[in-house]
């Protein structure tokens, strides 16, 4: 699953970024493989989403975080 | 792995030891690299660009005489971008042009140390003598964060310290690494092998915060509190809108009257020092050729300084990034993204900082679209010609009471025109022109803190320094160039008159082309001097029609339809050689000016054409 099908307060783990042009971007934003990232909630009707990784708040498009990989964490 | 003994043996060898004479500064994008570069150089910077790409080259001199080049942001030695390309070469000492290192200066965010440590370990591979600074200190102690700089230190095998660029703490750990002493061994464990050795990093990396007993700083409260109005659906862009109108407030109630009376106050002065020199030709085109020129370009400053000021303040307080977020929504309507929103606020002052600001956008197609639509933003320059036509076309009647003027709505409806115009060629290019979806977006909501002063002062003297070098000196030059066209051929020694100049012959040739729109010769020559640089339309007709009022003179001759026509002309057309300029270095050709060239002035031909014919119709 990717990053945009976690549910609002959900957290889950990257597994992987897709290459490409975001991928330098989502990495320097601490979106990179291991990370523990959280859905903190949708903004204008889930067209974008704000994540909490490494403590830090980020916003991104859907399709943007289409891209990211995850797992969901079994204890989270 | 090498321990922090001290002993007097390697004491003596690192003090005798040469100072390096080149240091490049590494690190990733935005964890003060460049703060942390005007600390060390202050003044005493270069800035080029490297060869072939428009990347830009920034070295400086330190007080010691050693070179520091401040390279672009990296995330990895594996580059994905034209500037972490460079990066990279300059590092292993590959760059054209670009001497060979002696030692870094390897920065990072200390508050989000666990990203950089991929990084670092990379950056250490290069066995240079290297300083860790982990940035930011006061931040991460501010939010209860901590880092042991020794037994981190001790891990990597490479001296560390902790600093703050932005307040300068920890920059006796700089200095002392700089110039080959280890004195602060309490920070900076000497190495058995020798204060300046390469590093010999050999963990694991993920295990590096651990050693050095890394407590990532938390979150403010405050920050999360905020945000749930700064981003919330209504509150949210509410807000926006009244920082935006506050900035344009300021601009237009204190910068843009400050701007007007500092370029009157210059040109009297060049005015009475010129009764002190003999009338010359000479005179002529030092005080009405150079003179003038400065004084022009100076009286832009004030407006141009207040809006870089709101936009650092903005950002420096780290609302900018919401800001953003808010913009997104609409900019995603017309194929762009919310990074565009930065540089195109940035171009109501000056578009040509803000197509250097465009480098932030990640996606190419939407950082090209930026580009394109930026100079339909009204920058200062189109003002005074805004102001004088509105002055004497538009009569002050008040619309809401005391609130609001005929004029200032005007004024309003033009800003207006550029903003709509913006939007439409970005729907143009985003269905028609540019390849691709537009998709990419994503940016970090920083905590918000206390704008620094030093930060602030800094970042606006930087961009006005842009604005001085690449507009001002493409407008001195090219102002002289349309000078002579405009007084020569000279007549026995003494400048000849505007109205039978070179320029004016041109300007009779394209008239026929104006007349549609209404307007004549005059306006015509000084549109021709406008394609320099739009404000000296004012001063051209103001020497076109000598000494009469030009206001006066141009309801008499142009009327309303003409003036509106005019305007609409002015609100849409690419009247900036330094924009061309800078559009060209920054897309690396020719093609994209020429066609902003060529759009711009057509789709201003025909507004302008459609405004006349309308205006004429209703008033009759």
């Amino acid at each position: 699953m990717h990053l945009a099908e976690l549910e609002s307060g959900k957290r889950g783990v990257v597994t992987g970024v897709t290459q490409g042009e975001a991928f330098c971007q989502l990495c320097s934003l601490g979106l990179n493989a291991g990370a523990e990232v959280e859905l903190v909630r949708f903004l204008s009707s889930r067209t974008l989403l704000i994540v909490r990784v490494d403590g830090a708040d980020v916003a991104l498009r859907r399709e943007t975080a289409a891209t990211v990989k995850i797992r969901i964490e079994t204890h989270g | 792995m090498s321990t922090a003994t001290l002993s007097p043996a390697t004491q003596d060898r690192t003090r005798s030891a040469p100072s390096f004479r080149t240091i490049g500064l590494v690190g990733p994008p935005n964890v003060g690299k460049t703060t942390l570069f005007n600390r060390l150089t202050g003044m005493r910077q270069k800035v080029s660009n490297y060869s072939g790409v428009t990347v830009e080259h920034r070295s400086g001199r330190l007080k010691s005489g050693q070179t520091v080049i401040d390279l672009p942001g990296i995330w990895s030695l594996t580059p994905e971008s034209d500037d972490q390309k460079i990066a990279v070469q300059v590092l292993h000492g590959k760059q054209p042009g670009v001497g060979m290192l002696d030692a870094l200066l390897l920065v990072v965010d200390g508050t989000q140390l666990q990203r950089y440590m991929g990084l670092i370990a990379e950056v250490l591979e290069c066995s240079l003598p290297t300083l860790l600074l982990i940035n930011m200190a006061d931040e991460l102690a501010a939010r209860n964060g901590f880092i042991d700089p020794l037994a981190m230190a001790r891990e990597l095998g490479t001296p560390t310290a902790l600093i703050s660029a932005a307040r300068g703490t920890g920059m006796d750990a700089v200095d002392n690494f700089l110039a080959g002493r280890q004195a602060a061994a309490q920070i900076l464990p000497v190495l058995q092998a020798g204060g300046n050795a390469a590093p010999t990093c050999r963990v694991d990396c993920g295990d590096l915060t651990r050693a050095g007993a890394y407590r990532r700083p938390t979150h403010s409260r405050f920050t999360r509190a905020f945000d749930r109005w700064a981003l919330h659906p209504v509150a949210g862009p509410v807000l926006c809108i009244l920082f935006i109108a506050a900035a344009f407030q300021i601009m237009f109630r204190a910068a843009y009257p400050a701007g007007t009376a500092l370029s009157n106050w210059l040109s009297a002065v060049g005015t009475s020092l010129s009764a002190h020199l003999p009338a010359t030709v000479l005179r002529a085109i030092v005080v009405d050729g150079i003179w003038n020129g400065i004084a022009s370009i100076l009286g832009f400053l004030p407006t141009i300084l207040c809006m870089f000021g709101v936009i650092t303040l903005l950002e420096d307080s780290g609302y900018m990034a919401r800001a953003a977020v808010i913009a997104d929504r609409t900019m995603g309507r017309v194929g762009l993204n919310g990074r565009s929103f930065l540089p195109l606020l940035s171009a109501y002052a000056c578009a040509v900082p803000a197509i250097m600001a465009t480098r932030a956008i990640a996606s190419k197609r939407d950082r090209l679209a930026t580009i394109l639509i930026a100079p339909f933003m009204t920058c200062s320059a189109r003002l005074p010609v805004y102001a004088l036509l509105i002055a004497a076309f538009i009569p002050a009647r008040k619309l809401l009471g005391d609130v609001l003027g005929l004029q200032a709505v005007t004024m309003m409806l033009l800003y207006l025109v550029g903003l709509l115009a913006a939007l439409f060629t970005a729907k143009l290019l985003n269905s028609k022109v540019l390849e691709g979806r537009a998709a990419l977006f994503a940016i970090e909501l920083p905590n918000y803190r206390l704008p620094r002063l030093r930060t602030v002062l800094l970042a606006v003297v930087d961009r006005s320094k842009v604005f001085l070098k690449q507009v001002g000196t493409v407008i001195l030059v090219l102002n002289l160039i349309v000078w002579f066209l405009s007084h020569m051929p000279f007549h026995n020694g003494h400048v000849g008159d505007v109205g039978s100049s070179y320029l004016a012959r041109v300007g009779g040739w394209i008239e026929p082309a104006l007349r549609p729109l209404g307007l004549n010769k005059v306006v015509g020559i000084s549109l021709l001097t406008a394609f320099v640089a739009r404000e000296s339309v004012v001063s051209t007709l103001a020497t076109l029609y000598g000494s009469v009022n030009t206001g006066a003179a141009l309801r008499a001759e142009i009327g309303l339809a003409g003036a509106l026509a005019l305007l609409v002309f002015f609100a849409l057309a690419m009247q900036c050689t330094a924009t061309l300029a800078v559009v060209r270095r920054e897309t690396n050709s020719w093609k994209w000016p020429l066609l902003q060239f060529g759009y711009m002035t057509a789709l201003a031909y025909v507004a302008s054409f459609l405004t006349y014919r309308i205006v004429l119709a209703l008033h009759a």
